[in-house]
């Protein structure tokens, strides 16, 4: 399960394939994946987590079903878990058009406070060739975070082609949730050689109030050990997705499929097969690796393992301030701050100036870069 | 810097020496930019030292700007551009507010804030306004819309505390952190706070859940 995409749009691609695919019996297919994933949220450092995410596909003559889940724990020991599940019933097929109907609901949490919620409708219409195809449709539905419920609403469009031994896909979707929304234009591509197979995709959030922009892509090798074994190498980047709750971010992972029933498509859904990846982020109760605090006292201390920590900034004339280790891993600034707005950095052993987790961030007039914005009561 | 503007910038300092307007340069100065620079930035801080201004914060964007070994352009521009920003603050927050109130209210007013909103916010709230301009600022910065972030913060304005207001910002930077969207959270968490605010207006003995 694409774990950046709207989850319906990954519905859409499972529907496109298998619309353009006719199925005669009933197909199930079931899968889990054992993995090890580096994560790095946008604004958060990086984190490992072990990730175990069982699959499940039921194909019949005109109706789909795909659950899946994923269960994740992070380094810092805090756990997440996410469900999906999703269902279409295609009508019978009028010339080279089908009908589709599909639900999906999921569900996300992360710790035992923070919780998302999803529930979606969505029609489509596929206009279906035997290597080519296309689908026009709509999505509408809810989506809760906390006691908070926002409407969500989305027009889709995509075109698909299968060429050889690949399938290319591309489309676009406008999606609306709550007050914030944003346009995704999007393209994919599976090859199966062998014993090999390649998954890849290529995005860029095109326009957006309250999404997010720019480009994202993801890619997937997997290599069949035996009929129901394979190693999967997964990474990339994905956005943000406001209806699962899911924070832009990249990540690589390394894992073991294992598929006690393997089915039997031949032609086998385009997506992106990389193991999924619950991002609720870290919240910054996580103990980052470089993180500021300004306590009640007044004092501001950094939070970093290092030999030298040094500070520049308004309460330094600019001039590097090289900071008193109070305590492993806690550097304090050995001067109070009176009350005051203050931009500064900070820069660790030597390195490069930078801004710490914890503080907001404001573009830095004078580079490309950011400038820490600090203010005391 | 051109050639005309170096000329027309000393000219313009050798007046100033002239008629003793720029008496007192900041020696912090004399020692990071060059002489033109100096001169031309300490004319910027005697205008903001005349018009009742906090000339620290723009000697401090100066001082950052050779940090950086900005152009000399640069640095100008951007303690004029801070300076118009504090004029701005100051005449929307009113004559009587502090340099760190004006300070929080230029980076408001640079993030996105409109200058009506601190006028409200100085109308609304008795106490200082710094943790709230601080906040108003973050949220924007955080994606939240500004007109969202002035609401919220309207919001609580008048009977929040300070340190209600920074929770309320870090609950609404955590929610955004994961994933919800920026409008949405502030919305979700001001009315928490609103609630917390006057209950604790009303039984402030009541003691609240870790």
């Amino acid at each position: 399960m694409n774990p950046g995409r709207p989850a319906w749009a990954v519905t859409a691609v499972v529907a496109c394939s298998s619309a353009a695919t006719p199925r005669l019996v009933a197909q199930v297919k079931a899968a889990v994946d054992l993995g090890v994933s580096n994560v790095h949220y946008d604004g958060f450092l990086a984190s490992t987590a072990a990730a175990v995410s069982p699959s499940f596909r039921w194909a019949g003559p005109r109706t789909l079903v795909v659950a899946n889940g994923s269960y994740l724990r992070f380094a810092s020991g805090n756990r997440s878990l996410q469900a999906n599940m999703a269902g279409s019933f295609f009508s019978a097929p009028l010339g080279h058009w089908t009908g589709e109907l599909s639900a999906l609901a999921g569900a996300s949490q992360y710790r035992d406070f923070t919780g998302f919620s999803h529930a979606l409708l969505t029609g489509r219409i596929h206009l279906d060739g035997a290597r080519t195809g296309a689908w026009i449709g709509g999505t509408s539905g809810t989506t809760s975070f906390v006691d908070a419920q926002r409407p969500v609403g989305a027009l889709l469009a995509g075109v698909w082609r299968r060429q050889f031994t690949a399938t290319w896909l591309a489309n676009a979707n406008y999606t609306r949730v709550g007050d914030s929304a944003y346009t995704d234009v999007e393209g994919a591509t599976r090859a199966v050689r062998g014993r090999f197979t390649f998954d890849g995709s290529l995005g860029a959030r095109v326009w957006s109030r309250g999404g997010g922009h720019g480009v994202y892509g993801e890619a997937s090798g997997s290599y069949a050990v035996g009929p129901w074994i394979a190693l999967v190498l997964a990474g990339g980047r994905y956005p943000t997705d406001p209806t699962r709750g899911s924070v832009a971010g990249r990540y690589l992972t390394l894992s073991v499929r294992l598929t006690p029933l393997p089915g039997r498509s031949a032609s086998p859904p385009l997506i992106v097969s990389r193991p999924a990846i619950h991002h609720s982020s870290p919240s910054s109760d996580d103990p980052p690796a470089v993180s500021a605090e300004l306590q009640d006292d007044g004092g501001f201390v950094i939070h970093a393992a290092a030999r030298t920590v040094e500070i520049e900034g308004d309460f330094t004339d600019w001039q590097p301030l090289l900071l008193t280790e109070r305590d492993p891993a806690g550097w304090v600034l050995p001067l109070p701050l009176a009350a005051g707005t203050y931009r500064f950095s900070i820069r660790i052993d030597g390195g490069a100036w930078f801004v710490p987790a914890g503080v907001t961030k404001v573009p830095d007039e004078f580079g490309p870069g950011t400038v820490g914005l600090l203010t005391v009561p | 810097m051109t050639t005309v503007h170096r000329v027309a910038t000393l000219a313009l300092a050798a007046a100033l020496l002239a008629t003793g307007v720029a008496r007192a340069q900041d020696p912090r100065l004399l020692h990071r930019l060059d002489s033109t620079t100096t001169v031309a930035v300490g004319a910027l801080l005697d205008s903001a030292r005349t018009a009742g201004l906090p000339v620290e914060p723009l000697v401090q964007r100066a001082l950052e700007g050779a940090a950086k070994h900005a152009e000399p352009d640069r640095i100008v521009a951007a303690v004029r551009r801070l300076a118009g920003e504090l004029g701005v603050a100051k005449a929307a927050l009113g004559h009587e507010s502090s340099p760190a109130e004006l300070d929080a209210g230029a980076s408001a007013l640079r993030a996105g804030v409109r200058p009506e909103d601190l006028t409200l916010l100085r109308q609304r709230r008795t106490q200082s306004l710094t943790v709230a301009l601080a906040a108003l600022t973050d949220l924007v910065v955080g994606g939240v819309p500004p007109d969202s972030a002035a609401s919220a913060v309207l919001a609580l304005a008048a009977r929040a505390r300070d340190d209600q207001i920074a929770d309320f910002r870090r609950a609404v930077e955590r929610d955004i952190a994961l994933g919800a969207t920026p409008a949405a959270a502030a919305a979700v968490r001001v009315d928490a706070t609103l609630h917390e605010a006057t209950n604790a207006a009303a039984n402030p003995n009541t003691p609240r859940k870790p």
